[in-house]
């Protein structure tokens, strides 16, 4: 039997009653709710997303043929076309507006690398690459647009990668995405906090951005260099740091729902919780994605968020996917690290509905 | 459904509280009277699901990662035993789930891929010489009665892909061969050489009839109410097509026309876009209202026109500046224009 899905009009009616809205707030929820019919289909906000897009590389193209007989023209028509994006966007919401915003915004910035990159004589990738991620720190606050700021962290993160491919310090690359991935779990459990001090408005950009980036940061880990290239180069050095960092967070997300779940704490059936997840963790020594994956499914269930639940489910798709293809390891080694994982998720499924059956009614049936 | 009758989600409360500046306390409210946080029966019913779900993803890999790994030194007994085995049991987990259910549904069409699976190691084993586009020909009769036993799109679907591919390997291997960069194309990769097979206007129009047809019988279909092809998926995956194999032939005449080349492309291709442009945009307005599919054609003339627009330019700066403002227009107009036939709808119904 399928549960009748609750309202958003009963949640307003539920916060009324409770006393919980904010004085004067009739008039503000009227606007949120025409706000949400007035909302474009996403196939016309692809069309018009399509258009936009099209139109800033005509105006490159534009910008591209005056030419300019200094290279800081570049730089000046980049941080225009970066400016009047954002005054348009804070001017307008017409879905036309917000697609040409971040279409120019993007397209400033590349003129602004562009112009950069010839002035200094074409050599110096630091400056550009810390130009890039300063830009998008600052513009992550000031550009009033939910998907550019999304972009803003991926693209500030990506160079801040290239940073360390460039510096070397490949050693560091594995921390990253368990450091992003721990980042989002912070920002995420302290929403509340941030929509009460009036900062709502970033913290959905803020932990998708965090996500992704922490997706694309694992995903590196199964790139394979065909060994006849004879390419000295680690992409990803020791996987297995990003297995024990995501699995600590992997035991964090457990100390969120063990409560939930179990009985109280110090019980045996908590130590036998908390020891299938370090034998996921084990297990899954050689592939770190499923644990982030399991990281961000964990995280969208505690609060019923189903983009985050897919978007996990997602990753761990093309996660499995680029794996087989990819590492350095032999095809055996893939099957015994998948087989020996998926039979720790499926032992832990048992002991787990077996344990905790104890406590509710109707519990045993599950297992 | 009308804006009271919106259903609680993460992202919405999350925006509500966010435009409304609650307490930390009252967005944890929030989410409770949203049902949105989960309690025990809920997290259980979640360790059920999710974990089952994953843990059989994982063994499955595994073992196609196993068979991956020693898939040459294997028998063609133990190969074929493999994949007959896979069907039948496929189709039995179908039978078994109900193939009405989403379970059943996903077996069912694995069984129909499988097929095409087995039909690919019996040509690898016994080399019989056979043209590829015969693959695709007995693949999509076999599968046929479980398209029919089905009674869902995404078989129906991958039925019009396996015809689609019997047509195209046909015509490049019998009727009129590639040569040239055709060729090329095939090096770079099936999707590349599948793309390329559209600037040949003749087996362009050939494709698009095929997919103009089986839209046709499927809106017929609807209009005689048949309950199981109500759903819009198979219209609007088979109306893209047949649109981009009218819609890219010419963007591309236009262009290359320009250019004065020779190309295996005809105004057969502009003809039959302007006609079946029009005839769709009457009836997917008039008749069956879809807006997914009135944006698809409104682009698609866009593009169309944007490109014949700039053909006849002058090749300078203004012109590129020219071509923006008048893209953006077209763009703006448009959306304006879909809303409108939109909100018009809603006043009707």
């Amino acid at each position: 039997m399928t549960r009748e899905r609750v309202k958003l009009q009963q949640v307003v009616d539920g916060l009324r009653s409770e006393g919980l809205m904010p004085e004067n707030s009739d008039a503000n929820v009227a606007a949120f709710f025409e706000n949400l019919h007035e909302t474009q289909p996403w196939y016309i906000r692809t069309m018009v997303g399509l258009g936009a897009w099209l139109a800033s590389l005509l105006l490159i193209g534009f910008v591209g043929s005056i030419g300019f007989a200094a290279d800081a023209g570049f730089v000046i028509v980049g941080v225009l076309f970066i400016g009047g994006a954002i005054f348009a966007r804070m001017k307008s919401g017409n879905d036309f507006v917000v697609q040409s915003a971040l279409a120019s915004s993007l397209a400033g910035q590349a003129l602004l690398a562009y112009g950069v990159v010839e002035i200094s004589g074409g050599n110096d990738f630091e400056s550009v690459l810390s130009i890039v991620i300063i830009l998008n720190g600052i513009l992550f606050f000031v550009f009033p647009d939910r998907t550019h700021r999304v972009l803003s962290i991926l693209i500030a993160m990506t160079s801040l990668g290239f940073l360390l491919y460039f510096w070397k310090y490949n050693a560091v690359v594995p921390i990253m995405g368990p450091v992003a991935a721990a980042m989002m779990v912070f920002f995420y459990k302290r929403q509340g906090v941030i929509i009460e001090s009036g900062k709502g408005h970033l913290i959905r950009p803020l932990i998708t951005g965090l996500m992704l980036t922490a997706f694309g940061f694992l995903l590196l880990s199964t790139v394979y260099i065909l060994p006849e290239l004879r390419w000295e180069f680690a992409f990803y050095p020791r996987p297995w740091i990003s297995t024990i960092l995501l699995g600590a967070l992997l035991l964090y997300m457990g100390t969120q729902v063990w409560p939930q779940i179990g009985d109280v704490s110090g019980s045996p059936e908590m130590a036998v919780f908390y020891g299938l997840l370090v034998v996921i963790t084990a297990a899954a020594w050689a592939i770190p994605g499923l644990l982030l994956a399991l990281v961000v499914i964990i995280l969208g269930a505690t609060s019923g968020n189903r983009v985050f639940i897919g978007a996990g489910i997602t990753f761990l798709v093309v996660f499995i996917a680029t794996y087989f293809y990819g590492i350095q390891v032999s095809m055996l080694t893939k099957s015994i690290s998948l087989v020996a994982t998926g039979a720790a998720v499926l032992t832990a499924r048992w002991l787990l509905l077996k344990v905790t059956a104890g406590h509710i009614e109707g519990g045993a049936s599950h297992a | 459904m009308t804006k009271f009758n919106t259903v609680a989600s993460h992202s919405n409360v999350q925006e509500l509280a966010t435009k409304l500046g609650l307490s930390e306390n009252a967005y944890s409210s929030a989410l409770q009277l949203a049902e949105l946080t989960p309690g025990r029966i809920d997290w259980l019913r979640y360790i059920n699901h999710f974990l089952a779900a994953i843990g059989a993803l994982l063994i499955v890999s595994g073992v196609t990662a196993f068979f991956a790994w020693n898939w040459a030194d294997l028998g063609y007994m133990v190969k074929f035993a493999l994949i007959q085995a896979g069907i039948a049991g496929i189709a039995l987990l179908a039978w078994r789930l109900g193939i009405d259910s989403m379970g059943g549904r996903a077996a069912l069409f694995s069984s129909a891929f499988l097929v095409g699976v087995l039909f690919a190691v019996f040509g690898q084993v016994y080399q019989t010489g056979a043209d590829p586009y015969g693959l695709f020909v007995a693949w999509s009769i076999l599968m046929l009665p479980l398209a029919i036993i089905g009674r869902q799109a995404a078989l129906w679907i991958l039925f019009q892909t396996l015809l689609i591919l019997a047509l195209i390997m046909y015509w490049t291997q019998v009727i009129d061969p590639p040569n040239g960069w055709w060729q090329l194309a095939q090096l770079l990769g099936p999707l590349v050489w599948l793309s390329s097979t559209l600037m040949d206007s003749t087996l362009a129009s050939l494709v698009f009839a095929l997919n103009a047809a089986a839209l046709i019988a499927w809106e017929y279909a609807v209009n005689r109410n048949v309950a199981w092809v109500l759903g819009r998926t198979y219209p609007r995956v088979i109306g893209f097509g047949a649109l981009s194999n009218v819609l890219i032939p010419t963007v591309v005449f236009v262009i290359g026309a320009s250019f004065g080349e020779a190309t295996k492309l005809g105004v057969i291709s502009p003809a039959l876009y302007v006609t079946a442009s029009v005839a769709a945009l009457y009836y997917y307005q008039f008749r069956r209202p879809d807006l997914l599919m009135l944006t698809m054609l409104v682009f698609g003339a866009i593009l169309v026109f944007t490109t014949l627009i700039g053909r006849y330019m002058p090749m300078d700066t203004g012109s590129i500046l020219m071509l923006a403002i008048l893209l953006i227009g077209q763009v703006a107009g448009a959306a304006y224009w879909l809303r409108n036939v939109s909100h018009q709808w809603e006043a009707e119904s």
